[in-house]
């Protein structure tokens, strides 16, 4: 979300950034995901921006997630995305922006236009941005299979200057999706009376409903609190017509050093999740018939997680941070905690993140 | 939805027109790198996608991307 433009971003003409995030997780799973971005502005108002990122895929052991391969699997998925603005006077934009991915099972697309206007005399930004969805849905090994997946967001956010030191952002982020919103991978197991907690009888395709419309409203309030200190606190509330609520709330504080030139930061991201009103871990055949919705995704499962990161920003040279290189590593331990899944109760995961900005 | 956007643009009406100003010479705080969001974006990046994957929410953030490698 750009909703003020970065001092680095409204100095450099042209920028160019690479990129790589490691995912690593206690059950075998590996994601290598490589960057690149580069941002130029011409003729000081239409600026352009393409990026490009693969993720590298692999689990050595089962992944309750993707079942398509259960002895372990490779794959890749490979985006790429192209966005113009194009700025009239100094208070107003628009944009339009276009994002494909492909995958051996998914391919995507996504078409956004937005504009933003600056209001009171700069001290507010209002930030609005449609985003279309395009996507197929196919399964790994079956090529005649292909599911239209649609979707419409809209993201409408504020930002307003609360004082010389302060920031208050609020946003609303509402989606409606609609088509194939199921798993082709993921089946629910069915017990018998006799004994539901037992082995499963047989297993019935998951089901779930062909709309689904959420929405997300969120609080952030970014403040310094002395010369070196700066601290970001944020809430978010969500909720949707399949029944998952959650509650996230995440604090930062970030040290600066050295005029700026080295940004030292901790972050804390806590997630409470309620479940998806079909979520079953099992169904039991009491002869009544299977519910017509029904998931065992665990992401629609009541669940908790925490995160923790280290992040550290560098700016080489004694000049001015809006004319130097940028380098950004960070660390993100999470743990994951699933409530109603008996294969899985938690899983933790390391993140790490390396960013190096460019400015010419 | 229609409600909320409705409470949001109250809410931005009433900071915008009645909330105080602050000139253009009292903002190098404001300009400084900690206090842009997200402060670290390649982090954001990174979580969020993992974040969204894994658990049954998204969206507030007001990131768009293309596709999940979540099917």
């Amino acid at each position: 979300m750009v909703v003020v433009a970065t001092p680095a971003l409204a100095a450099a003409q042209t920028s160019a950034e690479a990129s790589l995030r490691v995912y690593q997780d206690d059950d075998a799973v590996r994601v290598w995901s490589p960057g690149a971005r580069v941002q130029t502005t011409l003729g000081e108002r239409l600026t352009i921006e393409l990026d490009t990122s693969i993720d590298a895929l692999s689990a050595a052991s089962v992944d309750v997630t993707s079942q398509a391969s259960p002895r372990g699997f490779e794959e890749t998925r490979v985006e790429g995305g192209a966005r113009a603005s194009l700025a009239f006077g100094a208070t107003r934009s628009v944009s339009v922006e276009v994002v494909g991915s492909t995958e051996n099972d998914y391919d995507a697309l996504r078409v956004g236009l937005g504009t933003r206007v600056e209001l009171a005399r700069r001290n507010a930004t209002l930030d609005a941005r449609w985003t279309g969805s395009f996507d197929v849905v196919g399964r790994a090994g079956d090529p005649s299979f292909a599911r239209d997946r649609r979707g419409q967001r809209l993201v409408l956010t504020f930002t307003h200057i609360v004082d010389p030191r302060m920031y208050l952002d609020v946003a609303v982020d509402g989606e409606l999706t609609w088509g194939y919103l199921a798993s082709p991978y993921r089946y629910v197991p069915v017990t018998g009376p006799a004994d539901p907690e037992g082995a499963p009888l047989y297993q019935l395709p998951e089901a779930v409903p062909g709309r689904r419309a959420a929405l997300a409203t969120l609080a952030r309030v970014r403040r310094a609190l002395g010369r070196r200190w700066f601290a970001h606190v944020e809430y978010r509330l969500y909720g949707d017509s399949w029944g998952v609520w959650s509650h996230t709330g995440t604090g930062a504080l970030a040290l600066a050093l050295a005029d700026d030139h080295v940004v030292l930061g901790l972050q804390g991201r806590v997630y409470w999740q309620g479940a998806a009103s079909f979520y079953e871990a099992h169904v039991v055949d009491d002869g009544g018939g299977a519910p017509a919705w029904r998931t065992r995704d665990r992401a629609f499962g009541g669940m908790r997680s925490v995160a923790a990161s280290l992040a550290a920003d560098w700016w080489p040279g004694d000049g001015a941070v809006t004319s130097a290189p940028r380098l950004t590593l960070a660390v993100t331990l999470v743990r994951f905690t699933w409530l109603d899944f008996p294969l899985q109760r938690g899983r933790d995961a390391v993140i790490t993140s390396a960013a190096l900005v460019v400015p010419f | 939805v229609s409600r909320a956007i409705v409470v949001f643009l109250a809410l931005a009406a009433a900071c915008a027109s009645g909330c105080a100003r602050v000139s253009p010479w009292q903002r190098e705080t404001l300009a400084r790198p900690p206090l842009q969001e997200p402060p670290w974006p390649v982090l954001r990046r990174g979580e969020q996608h993992v974040f969204e994957i894994r658990e049954g929410s998204q969206g507030g953030y007001g990131a768009a991307g293309g596709g999940c490698g979540c099917n």
